[in-house]
């Protein structure tokens, strides 16, 4: 047990509804996992499941409507924030979008430590802001540049020179790639594992991407409409995925052997619009639903060695 | 700063931007310096000359009585533009509430919103005239009032541009960080929420100066003797059939004023705005 | 708006008891209707503020201004004087309007062109032009140099000419600027796109909505023209020597007649406030999607994706 870094438990987000006839959005629903030190957890999905909504719970950026969120042990659900802001960074999606165009990099990166008054003088920023660039694969004169002088990936790159300059112990990578060239992807992420060893870091590793998901997390959760389907290993999950959409997903990353892509099923269900708030929610698109589907909401069901799985036709 | 030097690059590249200002501070100039280098008074009366056109002696010529009209329009361009950017100095205490109603949104900018549009319901001319005939008249009390009058526009300015601050991801970011509120408003907030700022305060420069020329044209501005652009050209309204020139000449002045502010303030907008945009 | 309106009058009221030299108190003692002291009597405020705020405003309400320094009643002198300003204010606004909006439709249609470029260098100069520099230059050419209109005073049409033209001016380039950017804020819509995409549309159709539509943006921001004509209306006034309105309020300013100032801003302030109502009414009849945001209110939309 000493050596889990975060865990969350039962996380709660909810969103008022938009119009007056809608429905409140759960957000995050009943969200549980635990990530150790050192470890990377990826959490997939697609689009609204969730998965961003839990990365920025979990560093508060967001508040949880209930549930609690352990660092290192202690209860951050509530209270204040700021003591622990150093060790949990996060790294965003966009990376035009989180870097202010009026700060020169070198003020983007050293904002954090400046904030906790770790860096006295000018020259100290500029000086840790140089270093950080060089380790990200810049140039150290690009600290006095603009962001909107860099490229999209460059950019990113600023953005985790930024999160590494708090030295944290734990990163949110909030979909870091998946607004770059695939070019840029494979040298992102492999900078991410470089960095994750050098410095121990702990990966809470969000994307819709379950290829680039797999290749650098230990641990993946699957989430849809806000409820983790399936928690497992990377290996158990690749090999024995026990849940029906964590297939679907499987089936949608490309396989070199144009045979044995061949052979995977596929098939396509229009699901009716509407919110769905009885039993799983993945019924409606489910290729082995069944009527008993549709009653109570299927419990997180232990498979045993960590694997765990949201569906009763297993 | 860097940025800063951006902009100015930029304005500069619109010759007409560029020109105008170059107007502008040889207006000030003349009106700055000016009274250094005149041998009159603007109070010197000399009724036997009055009313004369332009000479050497004179030469913009003298009013109606006697006093030289371009020591008188250097003099009152002080006072003008004493007035003018007093109004508009007050008015930016409007950045604060705007940008504390934009970023803490909810009841805070519910009751600043309420209080800016019941002032800003009053008419700006109504307001001056009123506070005119409450204050006394003259002295130029009246550029509280105006100040007053402007504080509306930079308040939902202010307002408007910090809530588009307020949801970019790099405040977000910068929480992450773990800066705190005071801090994202000194910095992230007040720097991106200056162009628009920067835009409005030269346009409202030349309505400004306009109002404030206008009330002395109306005869309820500045007390006589003191001279001020308004006044002059209501003094040669008397003589208006006779000897027009009398009121063309500090009209157009103040026309010139207007225009070069106006000018400016279109560089200026042509110049943030493309600064800004870079992909 | 009325309760706008009494906050004003009421920041009036009370600035004016405070200053030395009114004599507003005197003039709220008594009036209002004998029903009214009954009820501060009853409740032990009779000398209180209070009753002299309530009073004043229902003696205003009743047209009564209380004495001016020349003891013609105020309030017939206002109301005459009213009908003046009145026809001048119409004559400008309707002017500006026959010039502003064809001008901004035209450089919003040639977005761009050479038309734009001209419209918006004519606008620039309007709206740096002072009013009375241009009633100087007006009177210049038509008095001096033309010999055609008279100067000052008021009565046949011809002495409404140069005048309307005063008014107009600070309403032309505010008229323009706003058709332009409504017009062309319209046409980039798209409803227009789909419209021009059928092809089979016909041309009168599709503008008749967008005038309609830009219109309604135009005039739901009457009350911003209306302050631009008030202080156009003021020169004018002033100038030509028109027994506006206008005129009595700088006159009384100058002669420290608190009596009539308050009168007057009394009456504009009630003016305004009927052009707003009246300028949000029509914006909603002319826009129906106007309309819908006033009724149904900016909707607040909660929660991130």
């Amino acid at each position: 047990m000493s050596n889990e870094l975060l865990r969350v438990e039962n996380l709660i987000k909810t969103y008022p509804a938009r119009t007056s006839k809608g429905q409140p959005v759960r957000a995050v629903d009943d969200v549980s996992f635990s990530i150790e030190k050192g470890k990377t957890l990826g959490l997939v999905g697609e689009s609204g499941s969730g998965k961003t909504t839990t990365g920025r719970a979990v560093l508060r950026l967001t508040e949880p409507d209930s549930g609690s969120i352990f660092f290192e042990g202690k209860d951050i659900t509530k209270g204040n924030m700021r003591p622990y802001r150093r060790k949990m960074q996060i790294v965003f999606q966009s990376p035009a979008g989180s870097l202010d165009p009026s700060f020169p990099v070198w003020k983007i990166i050293s904002e954090g430590p400046k904030a906790y008054k770790l860096l006295k003088t000018k020259r100290e920023a500029v000086e840790l802001s140089r270093e950080l660039l060089l380790r990200v694969g810049l140039n150290s004169e690009d600290a006095f540049r603009y962001p909107g002088e860099f490229s999209g990936g460059q950019q990113q790159r600023i953005g985790i020179a930024r999160a590494l300059a708090m030295e944290p112990e734990f990163v949110v990578c909030d979909e870091p790639v998946s607004a770059l060239d695939v070019s840029y992807q494979a040298q992102i992420v492999n900078m991410l594992i470089d960095l994750r060893q050098e410095r121990e870091l702990s990966y809470l590793f969000i994307s819709h991407d379950l290829s680039v998901v797999m290749h650098l997390s230990d641990e993946i959760g699957v989430m849809y409409q806000g409820q983790l389907m399936e928690l497992g290993s990377c290996e158990e999950i690749a090999k024995h995925p026990a849940h029906p959409y964590t297939r679907e997903l499987l089936r949608a990353v490309p396989v070199a052997d144009p045979r044995k892509a061949a052979s995977r099923e596929s098939r396509i269900i229009a699901f009716p619009e509407g919110s769905v708030n009885r039993g799983c929610p993945y019924r409606l698109r489910c290729p082995v639903a069944g009527e008993e589907c549709g009653g109570e909401r299927p419990s997180f069901r232990d498979l045993g060695g960590g694997h765990f799985s949201a569906c009763i036709k297993e | 700063m860097e940025r800063a030097k951006r902009v100015i690059r930029l304005f500069m590249k619109n010759r007409l931007a560029a020109a105008s200002l170059v107007v502008f501070i040889i207006v000030l100039l003349f009106c700055i310096l000016g009274p250094l280098f005149t041998p009159y008074d603007y109070s010197t009366i000399d009724v036997k000359n009055c009313w004369q056109s332009p000479s050497l002696q004179h030469p913009m010529g003298t009013d109606g009585i006697g006093r030289d009209t371009m020591t008188r329009l250097m003099y009152g361009g002080r006072t003008t533009f004493s007035i003018t950017f007093t109004a508009v100095l007050i008015s930016l205490l409007g950045i604060l509430p705007g940008v504390a109603a934009g970023f803490w949104g909810g009841r805070v900018d519910n009751i600043i919103s309420r209080i800016n549009d019941a002032l800003g319901a009053i008419p700006t001319f109504l307001m001056v005239i009123f506070a005119e005939n409450m204050m006394g008249w003259g002295g130029g009390n009246y550029r509280y009032a105006m100040g007053v009058a402007l504080i509306p526009p930079i308040v939902r300015i202010a307002r408007s541009a910090t809530m588009e601050v307020v949801g970019k991801e790099y405040v977000e970011a910068a929480r992450a960080l773990g800066v705190g509120s005071t801090g994202i408003i000194l910095t992230h907030i007040m720097r991106n929420i200056l162009s628009p700022i920067i835009v409005h305060v030269s346009s409202s420069l030349a309505d400004t100066l306009v109002m404030c020329t206008l009330m002395g044209y109306l005869g309820i501005g500045v007390n006589p003797p003191e001279p001020e652009w308004g006044n002059i050209v209501h003094g040669g309204y008397a003589v208006i059939l006779s000897k027009p020139i009398q009121m063309i000449i500090p009209s157009s002045l103040i026309v010139i004023c207007v225009l070069s502010l106006n000018l400016i303030g279109n560089g200026l907008r042509d110049g943030l705005e493309t600064g800004k945009e870079r992909s | 708006m009325a309760p706008t309106f009494l906050a004003i009058m009421l920041v009036v009221f009370l600035l004016m008891s405070v200053l030395p030299g009114s004599n507003i108190n005197e003039f709220s003692s008594n009036g209002g209707g004998d029903w009214l002291d009954g009820i501060f009597s009853s409740l032990n405020m009779t000398d209180s503020i209070v009753a002299r705020y309530v009073r004043y405003i229902v003696n205003l309400a009743k047209g009564d201004f209380g004495e001016g320094r020349s003891s013609a009643g105020l309030g017939s002198n206002i109301f005459y004087r009213l009908g003046f300003t009145a026809k001048l204010a119409l004559f400008g606004f309707l002017l500006s309007a026959i010039i502003g909006i064809p001008a901004g439709t035209l450089a919003a249609v040639k977005r761009g062109g050479r038309a734009d470029k001209a419209v918006s260098v004519l606008t620039l100069v309007m709206s740096s032009l002072p009013s009375y520099a241009l009633a100087v230059v007006l009177v210049l050419i038509f008095c001096l140099y033309f010999n055609l209109l008279p100067p000052f005073g008021f009565g046949t049409p011809e002495y409404y000419i140069m005048p309307t033209m005063v008014v107009a001016a600070g309403g032309v380039a505010m008229t323009t600027r706003m058709t332009r950017s409504a017009v062309s804020g319209e046409l980039g819509s798209q409803y227009v796109m789909v419209l021009r995409a059928k092809g089979l549309t016909g041309r009168r159709i599709v503008w008749l909505h967008v005038m309609k539509n830009a219109l309604g943006t135009v005039v739901a921001s009457l009350t911003n023209l209306a302050s631009q004509l008030l202080c156009g209306t003021l020169i004018a006034e002033n100038f030509f020597s028109m027994p506006g309105i206008c005129q009595l309020l700088t006159k009384s300013i100058s002669g420290r007649n608190q009596h009539t100032v308050l009168g007057c801003v009394a009456v504009l302030s009630v003016i305004l406030m009927m052009v707003n109502i009246v300028s949000d009414f029509a914006a909603a009849l002319l826009s129906p999607r106007i309309k819908d945001a006033m009724v149904y209110g900016g909707g607040r939309q909660n929660g991130e994706s």
